[in-house]
């Protein structure tokens, strides 16, 4: 059967914090190029999740990044409050990627409060995607991963919906 | 210049002191021992006897053959740390004081430097041969007053908490001291003073020459600092225009002592408060200003007002709308350029500058979604 795999990568104060959402995530590091760690996702039997995990940009070091982010259909920000690492996360991405930047967040009523505000935001911060503290991995990444997608290529939402309605009929 | 006859048996310890402590206002001089020190005696005039030995019975015989020859100059013993017995003993064979070693180096300085106060006699009411407010007299003038023949000693300036000397030897202005700053520049600052007081003491321990400038060529020194503080001044509305840092001032980027002044401005501060409150160069001080002031790092109540208000209002809006605004909308809004574009350099980044997106398989995004969907 043949896989398909999807890369992307989530841009991060420092690698582990991921560990404080999924405990049970297998994390590996590759050998080259050094220190880059990423997470494999079984999705779907034929789809697998690769996602890089990039904390270098805290530092302002674009050396993994560089050779990652431009090549991804989006990246994703993961942020669990909202303080000055993630302007500072913003900012180097911002001023460096023209890849799609999504931002990622747990379910948090505290959180949610404080983004509230964001009804009027720009038009290129829709929202953010929220995913299930609860969740096993494979199961929150195969609906972060559907959000993304119809984040960037809002068409895809309006043909799905075309299919599920041609099915129904 | 007091007389210091070094009585060492080893020449190392005379050479470390006229290395070390040359700049201060004494001549050592050395000697073998106390033979060859009283042969000498009458030779010179000694105001103090400084007597260094490891061996403490040999300090011993030392002191007791200058109490046979009744020698009455001031006598300091340095010696690895005595007993209390020893001491005592040093004490009845009338030694001032005692240095025991190890001595650090800035120590050592501070316990020379006494040796002026010392065995200078002490102060008496009325011995200032001059005394006036700084209010009402020119620096310059004031300077040039003493440049006579006759005139040997040190003119005091006080202000406040401030203290500063100008030495004079012979009319010739020859040391000047004020906090850290070299000597010259000591003469610049203190000459500048408009507040405060100066009184001049006649004394006969000046300091060795440090300024080798003639007085009428340190007049025009000083000439040329007022000249120079005048343009500076000139730079700025006035001088007594309140100046605020700009609200969007990042601290990190400055120095301690930067920080600290800047916080003091936050209130507000004209730049007369901060000469009477800076006890450095203010001309020195004065150049950063204006760098600053031209860089819109401090800005004129009015201008600070209207960005104080404007940044209120921004940050009046929530804060996760503010945070996106201010990454996102930067280049969509048409934000005045309020303030030198150096404050926020990494926000500048133009759209060519970035790394370009590859990524263009928007089918298999598609199909994926599809397959995530079923």
């Amino acid at each position: 059967m043949n896989k398909t795999i999807l890369e992307t990568a989530i841009i991060l104060k420092e690698w582990s914090l991921i560990l404080n959402e999924w405990q049970e995530l297998r994390i590996s590091e590759t050998l080259f190029p050094p220190h880059l760690r990423y997470v494999e996702l079984n999705v779907k039997d034929d789809i697998t999740v690769m996602v890089y995990l990039l904390d270098s940009l805290m530092k302002s070091d674009f050396n993994l990044a560089d050779k990652i982010i431009p090549y991804i259909p989006f990246s994703y920000l993961y942020f669990a409050e909202l303080d000055v690492n993630v302007e500072r996360l913003m900012k180097n991405y911002v001023n460096r990627y023209q890849t799609p930047l999504l931002f990622l967040a747990p379910e948090d009523d505290k959180l949610k409060e404080k983004i509230d505000a964001n009804a009027n935001l720009s038009s290129k911060l829709s929202d953010v995607i929220f995913f299930k503290r609860n969740d096993i991995p494979e199961v929150a990444w195969k609906s972060i991963i559907a959000k993304g997608i119809q984040r960037i290529i809002p068409e895809a939402v309006e043909s799905n919906a075309g299919n599920q309605n041609n099915n129904v009929a | 210049m007091i007389n210091v006859a070094v009585v060492s048996e080893e020449k190392s310890f005379f050479d470390l002191l006229i290395t070390h402590y040359n700049r201060l206002p004494l001549y050592f001089h050395w000697f073998k021992d106390t033979d060859s020190f009283t042969e000498q005696l009458k030779l010179e005039q000694w105001h103090v006897l400084l007597m260094i030995n490891r061996d403490f019975d040999r300090l011993h015989d030392w002191l007791v053959k200058l109490s046979e020859n009744k020698v009455e100059i001031p006598i300091v013993c340095s010696t690895p740390i005595p007993t209390t017995d020893d001491r005592q003993l040093l004490w009845q064979l009338g030694v001032r004081e005692i240095i025991p070693w190890p001595v650090h180096r800035q120590e050592l300085e501070f316990i020379l430097k006494s040796f002026h106060e010392f065995l200078a006699p002490p102060d008496e009411e009325g011995e200032y041969l001059f005394q006036g407010s700084l209010e009402f007299i020119n620096g310059i003038d004031l300077l040039r007053m003493f440049g006579k023949k006759s005139c040997d000693g040190i003119l005091h300036f006080q202000w406040a908490e401030r203290k500063g000397r100008v030495e004079f030897k012979e009319g010739q202005i020859v040391h000047a001291s004020y906090r850290q700053m070299d000597p010259l520049t000591s003469v610049l600052v203190l000459s500048s003073w408009n507040h405060g007081f100066a009184f001049f003491k006649p004394d006969q321990y000046v300091s060795r020459r440090s300024i080798m400038l003639a007085n009428e060529q340190i007049f025009s020194e000083c000439r040329e600092y007022f000249k120079e503080r005048e343009s500076l001044l000139k730079l700025f509305p006035s001088v007594y225009t309140p100046l605020y840092p700009h609200p969007d001032l990042n601290y990190e980027d400055f120095g301690h002592s930067e920080r600290q002044l800047l916080h003091q401005m936050r209130k507000g501060k004209c730049l007369e408060e901060i000469k009477n409150t800076y006890e450095g160069d203010f001309n020195f001080l004065l150049k950063k200003l204006t760098t600053w002031f031209e860089k819109h790092y401090i800005l004129p109540e009015k201008q600070y007002q209207s960005i104080k208000a404007e940044k209120e209002k921004e940050d009046s809006a929530p804060a996760f709308r503010r945070l996106v605004q201010k990454i996102f909308n930067r280049k969509e809004s048409s934000v005045e350029e309020t303030f030198s574009s150096d404050f926020e350099p990494e926000l500048q980044a133009e759209e060519e500058s970035r790394k370009e997106y590859f990524f263009n398989q928007k089918e298999l995004l598609e199909k994926i979604n599809r397959r995530l969907e079923e």
